[in-house]
C-alpha cells in the first residue's frame, strides 16, 4: 500500500532513448497498466522501478522515499516475471518462503504466512512439488504467491497472462484482480495485450517510443483513443480516409472515397474545410441491415469468416478500402448485398497530415 | 526411404570411428594379462604378474600416482575458484571487450605446452628456484584453467538470469543470491568440469616431463620413462588401471549429470 | 557502477594469475633470449634446411591429421547428433572416455599394435596378407594415426554440438524439394555447420602442432617435430638458446594460422550469411 511516483524518468542505451522523460503517479492501491508494443519502453520502466536497470535521470519515489540509490534487493518491490523465474531447485513452498527466510522470521511466522498465501492463491496440496511438476497455471500462482507474501509496497507484473491458454487466461484475470483488491497493493502491470490491460487495470497508460501518449480509465482509452496509432493498437480496424467539407448548422459534411458523403455532428471549430482526416470505427460498432433499408450505405459481403462467437464480415463497395464488421449471429452468404450504418457517436476522427 | 540412405553411411563410419578409438585401449587391457613379455594374439594364457609388478617395480609407480594426484587435486581446486569467477564475470553482464577477455582466459590452450614448460624451466633454474612440485603445480594451474572456463561458460549459457533478479526482488543480497540460487544450479556442471580438468592434469605429461626432478615424478612420466628401458606388460597393467579410472569417471558423469555439456 | 565493480572483482583474480604465471614469463623469456643471443638462433633456424624441414614436417603432419579427422569425424558427428538409437549414450561414452586417458597410454597402445612384432603385423602375417612385417611404427604414418586417435573426439564434439542446433526439418524440407542427400549436405548442412567445422579444425590443428607425447613415442628417436625438437635441445644438446627460438617460432606459427583461420572465418561467415538469407 503505497503511492508510487515516477518523475521525469529517462533511460538511454547508447544513443537509443528507451524511456523519455516519463512522469506518472500511481495512487495507493491502484492498479495501473503500462500498455504498448515491444520496444515502447514499458519493460525498461518496470525494471527501473524494480532496481534492475539504472536510472539515467529522474526519480522513482515510493511513499515519498526516492529509490534511485537503493539497490534492488533493498527495495520492497514485489515482482512477477513473465517467465515466472521460479527457482527450479526449490519446491513451491520453498520458493514462496524464500524471501521470508532471508528476513530471518521465526519458523512459526513463516509457516503461518505461507499457509495464508497458499489459500489466497489456491495452491493447497501442491506445496511440496517442484516447478517442473506443476502446470503453467500452477507455476504462475506460485510466482504470484512468492511476490505477494513479502507484503511489498508496490507490485510489478510483467506480462502476467501472456504464457497462458485462453481458458486459463480468463480464470487468472479474475484471480489477479480479486487478489489485488483483497490485499490492496499498489500495482503496475506491463503488457502488450490491450485486452489484458483493459480487463485488469483501474487506469491504462499507453506508451509509445518511451513516452506516455494517453492515460485514462479502460473505457476511455478503449472508446476514445487519443491518436491514430493508439486507435490502431486498440483494435479500431477500420480507417476511412476522408476530407472535411461544408459545415452547416452544427453538422459537417465529410467526403469519403467512392463518392460517399457522411454528415456528422461536428463543431465547426474542430476541423477546417479541406482538412484531410481518417475516420476510425470499431468492427463491432458498425450496424448492419438490409441493403435497401433507409439511411444505409450500400455494400456487398466479400468474405465471411466464422470465428465461433462472432462472424467477421469483409464488406466491399462502400468505400474504396474494405470495411470490417462483426456480427454475432450471421447466416448469410458471400456476395450478398448488405446495408451499413456507421453511428456517428462511435466514429473517431483523426487529422492526418 | 531417404532417411535410411542418409543413415547408413554415417552409421558405418561412426561404428568404424568408435572401434578405432577403442582399439588401442582394448589391446592394452588384453595385453595386461599376457603371460609372456611379448604380446601375442591370440592370447596364450592368463597372468596377473604384471599387476603385481606395478607395486614392486623399481619404477615406483605408486609414488608417481600419489604425486599426480597431489598436483591434480590442488590445481583443480584453485582453478575451480578462478575459472568459475572468470566465467561469471563474462556471462553475467554484457560489456565491451567481453570476447577479448574470454579469449584471454582460454589462451593457454593455444600455446604449445612444450614452449610454456620450457619457459618455466628457464625461469626456475636461474631467477627463481622452485621445487619440481611447485613449478609443475603452477604450470598446471595455467594450462587447466581454459578447460574449466570453457566448461563453466557452457554451463552458464542458457542460465536463466531472471532467477537472480527474482532473488534480489525478494530481498537477497548479491552474495545471498549467489549462494542460494546461482551456485546450487551450476554446481553439477561445474563439478563435471572439475572432474575433467582433474583428469587432464593427472594425464598431463609435457610439463611433467620437462619440470620433474629425480625426487618428484608424475605418473605419466614414470610410464614414459619405463618404456625407455623395458617394454613389458607392466606398462599394460598400469595403463589398464588408468583406463578403468577414466571409464569410471565418464560412466559416473553420464549417470549423474548426463553428457550434454560436452556438446557445448 | 555496481555492475562494473562486480565484473572487476570476479575477473581480477584470474586475470592476475594468468598475467603473473603465464603472460609475464612468456614475454620475459622472449625478451631475455633476444637480449642474450639476439636473433642468432632464429637465423640459425631459418637458414638451416634441417630445422626448416622440421617445421615443414610439423605443419604437414598437422594438416594431414586435421583433414583425416574432419573426413571421418564429420559423418560420425552427424550420426551422433541425429541418431535416436538407444545406444546413443553408450556411443557417447565410447567417444568420450578415450578423451580422458593420457596420451602416454594411448600412444603405448598403438605401439603395441603397430610395431614390427606388434599385433597388426602378427595378424596380417598369420592370414598371409603380407610376407614381411610392415614398418609402421616409428614412421610419420604412425604419428598421424596416433594424432588422429588423440584428436578425433575434439572434432566430433565440436561438430555434433553444432549439428544438434540445426533444425532437422531443414533437411526434410530440402528432401521434399527434391534434394539428393549429398546435395542436402552441400547446400544445407555444410554452410550451417561451418562454425563447428572451423572451430574443430582450429582446435585439432593447434593441438597437432603442439603435440609432444604422441610424436615422441610413435615417431621414434629420429623423427622430429617442433615439440620434440625443443625437448631434445633442452635435455640432450643443452642448447637453451636454440630451444627458446624453436619454442617461439612454433608459437608464432600457430598464431599466424589462428589469425588466418579467423580471417577466413569472417569472410566465409559473411558469404554463408548471405546465402542463408537469400
Amino acid at each position: 500500500m503505497a503511492i508510487l511516483e515516477l518523475n521525469h524518468l529517462t533511460k538511454k542505451f547508447d544513443d537509443f532513448t528507451a524511456v523519455d522523460d516519463l512522469s506518472l503517479t500511481v495512487a495507493d492501491s491502484e492498479m495501473v497498466a503500462l500498455l504498448g508494443e515491444s520496444g515502447c519502453g514499458k519493460t525498461t520502466t518496470l525494471r527501473m522501478i524494480a532496481g534492475f536497470t539504472e536510472i539515467n535521470s529522474g526519480t522513482v519515489t515510493i511513499d515519498g522515499t526516492a529509490m534511485n540509490s537503493i539497490p534492488a534487493y533493498k527495495r520492497n518491490v514485489g515482482i512477477f516475471f513473465q517467465n515466472y523465474a521460479l527457482f527450479p531447485h526449490l519446491t513451491a513452498c520453498d520458493n514462496i518462503s524464500f524471501g521470508l527466510k532471508l528476513k530471518r522470521l521465526s519458523k512459526k511466522t513463516i509457516k503461518e504466512k505461507v499457509e495464508r498465501i497458499i489459500q489466497i492463491v489456491k495452491l493447497e496440496g501442491l506445496e511440496d512439488r517442484y516447478p517442473r511438476e506443476l502446470s503453467g497455471g500452477q507455476q504462475q500462482r506460485v510466482a504470484l504467491a512468492r511476490a505477494l507474501i513479502m507484503e511489498p509496497s508496490v507490485l510489478l507484473l510483467d506480462e502476467p497472462l501472456s504464457n497462458l491458454d485462453a481458458k486459463l487466461r480468463i480464470e487468472m484475470q479474475v484471480e489477479i484482480k480479486r487478489i489485488q483488491r483483497l490485499l490492496g497493493i499498489t500495482t503496475i502491470l506491463v503488457t502488450h495485450d490491450q485486452e489484458e490491460a483493459i480487463s485488469l487495470a483501474d487506469r491504462v497508460v499507453l506508451m509509445e517510443k518511451g513516452a506516455i501518449v494517453q492515460v485514462g480509465k479502460p473505457r476511455e482509452v478503449f472508446e476514445n483513443p487519443a491518436s491514430l496509432f493508439i486507435a490502431d493498437f486498440m483494435g479500431f480496424v477500420n480507417f476511412i480516409d476522408a476530407t472535411i467539407g461544408k459545415h452547416t448548422d452544427g453538422e459537417t459534411e465529410v467526403h469519403c472515397s467512392n463518392n460517399q458523403v457522411l454528415t456528422l455532428p461536428l463543431e465547426a471549430t474542430r476541423f477546417a474545410k479541406g482538412d484531410k482526416v481518417s475516420l476510425a470505427i470499431r468492427p463491432d460498432r458498425i450496424k448492419l441491415a438490409g441493403a435497401d433499408d433507409e439511411g444505409m450505405l450500400c455494400g456487398r459481403i466479400e468474405n465471411a469468416t466464422y470465428k465461433g462467437n462472432i462472424t467477421r464480415l469483409e464488406i466491399r463497395d462502400v468505400f474504396d478500402k474494405p470495411l470490417y464488421a462483426h456480427l454475432s449471429d450471421y447466416e448469410g452468404f458471400s456476395g450478398e448485398a448488405i446495408g451499413v450504418y456507421l453511428p456517428p457517436e462511435k466514429i473517431r476522427i483523426f487529422k492526418t497530415t | 526411404m531417404r532417411e535410411e540412405r542418409v543413415g547408413i553411411i554415417p552409421k558405418i563410419i561412426t561404428i568404424g570411428v568408435l572401434l578405432f578409438l577403442m582399439a588401442p585401449l582394448i589391446v592394452i587391457i588384453l595385453a595386461s594379462f599376457s603371460p609372456t613379455v611379448l604380446v601375442v594374439f591370440p592370447p596364450q594364457g592368463f597372468s596377473l604378474e604384471w599387476y603385481a609388478n606395478i607395486f614392486t617395480s623399481s619404477a615406483n609407480f605408486v609414488s608417481g600416482f600419489a604425486n599426480s594426484i597431489k598436483i591434480a587435486v590442488i590445481a583443480t581446486s584453485i582453478d575451480i575458484l578462478l575459472g568459475v569467477s572468470a566465467a561469471l564475470a563474462v556471462t553475467r553482464y554484457n560489456f565491451k571487450g567481453k570476447d577479448s577477455l574470454v579469449a584471454f582466459f582460454t589462451s593457454p590452450m593455444y600455446v604449445p605446452s612444450i614452449a610454456f614448460s620450457f619457459v618455466i624451466l628457464r625461469i626456475t633454474s636461474s631467477q627463481l628456484i622452485l621445487s619440481a612440485f611447485t613449478r609443475i603445480l603452477l604450470g598446471h594451474i595455467v594450462i587447466i584453467l581454459p578447460y574449466i572456463v570453457r566448461n563453466t561458460l557452457a554451463v552458464l549459457t542458457g542460465f536463466n538470469w531472471s532467477l537472480e533478479d527474482a532473488a534480489a526482488s525478494l530481498g537477497a543480497s548479491p552474495r545471498q543470491t549467489f549462494m542460494k540460487v546461482t551456485l546450487p544450479l551450476i554446481k553439477p556442471g561445474v563439478m563435471a568440469g572439475a572432474l575433467l580438468s582433474f583428469l587432464y592434469s593427472f594425464d598431463e605429461a609435457v610439463l611433467g616431463n620437462m619440470l620433474n626432478s629425480p625426487k618428484f615424478i608424475t605418473l605419466p612420466v614414470r610410464i614414459m620413462n619405463y618404456m625407455e628401458f623395458s617394454f613389458d606388460p607392466t606398462l599394460a597393467a598400469i595403463s589398464t588401471l588408468l583406463i578403468i579410472l577414466s571409464l569410471t569417471c565418464i560412466v559416473a558423469m553420464e549417470r549423474f549429470i548426463g553428457l550434454d555439456m560436452f556438446l557445448k | 557502477m555496481d555492475k562494473k565493480r562486480t565484473i572487476f572483482f570476479l575477473a581480477f583474480p584470474t586475470t592476475l594469475t594468468l598475467l603473473v604465471l603465464f603472460v609475464a614469463p612468456m614475454l620475459y623469456i622472449l625478451l631475455v633470449t633476444l637480449q642474450e643471443d639476439g636473433l642468432i638462433n632464429y637465423l640459425k633456424f631459418f637458414t638451416d634446411s634441417f630445422y626448416l624441414d622440421i617445421l615443414k614436417t610439423t605443419i604437414i603432419i598437422s594438416l594431414k591429421t586435421t583433414v583425416i579427422v574432419l573426413i571421418f569425424g564429420y559423418p560420425a558427428a552427424y550420426y551422433l547428433a541425429r541418431t535416436t538409437s538407444r545406444l546413443k549414450n553408450t556411443m557417447m561414452i565410447m567417444l568420450l572416455f578415450p578423451f580422458l586417458v593420457s596420451a602416454v597410454v594411448r600412444s603405448y597402445g598403438w605401439m603395441v599394435i603397430l610395431g614390427t612384432k606388434g599385433l597388426l603385423n602378427q595378424f596380417l602375417l598369420a592370414i598371409g596378407l603380407i610376407e614381411v612385417p610392415l614398418k609402421i611404427l616409428y614412421t610419420p604414418n604412425a604419428v598421424i594415426i596416433g594424432l588422429v586417435h588423440l584428436l578425433l573426439p575434439y572434432m566430433i564434439l565440436s561438430i555434433t554440438g553444432v549439428i544438434q542446433g540445426i533444425d532437422q526439418n531443414l533437411e526434410y524440407a530440402a528432401a521434399s524439394l527434391g534434394c539428393h542427400p549429398l546435395l542436402t549436405f552441400f547446400k544445407v548442412l555444410l554452410p550451417l555447420s561451418l562454425p563447428g567445422i572451423i572451430s574443430g579444425c582450429t582446435l585439432v590443428f593447434t593441438l597437432s602442432m603442439t603435440a609432444y607425447v604422441t610424436p615422441r613415442l610413435l615417431g621414434g628417436a629420429r623423427f622430429r617435430m617442433m615439440s620434440t625438437m625443443v625437448f631434445q635441445e633442452v635435455n640432450v644438446n643443452f642448447d637453451w638458446g636454440l630451444a627458446s627460438a624453436i619454442s617461439y617460432i612454433l608459437l608464432f606459427t600457430i598464431l599466424l594460422f589462428l589469425i588466418a583461420f579467423t580471417y577466413a572465418t569472417k569472410n566465409l561467415n559473411e558469404r554463408v550469411g548471405g546465402q542463408k538469407h537469400a
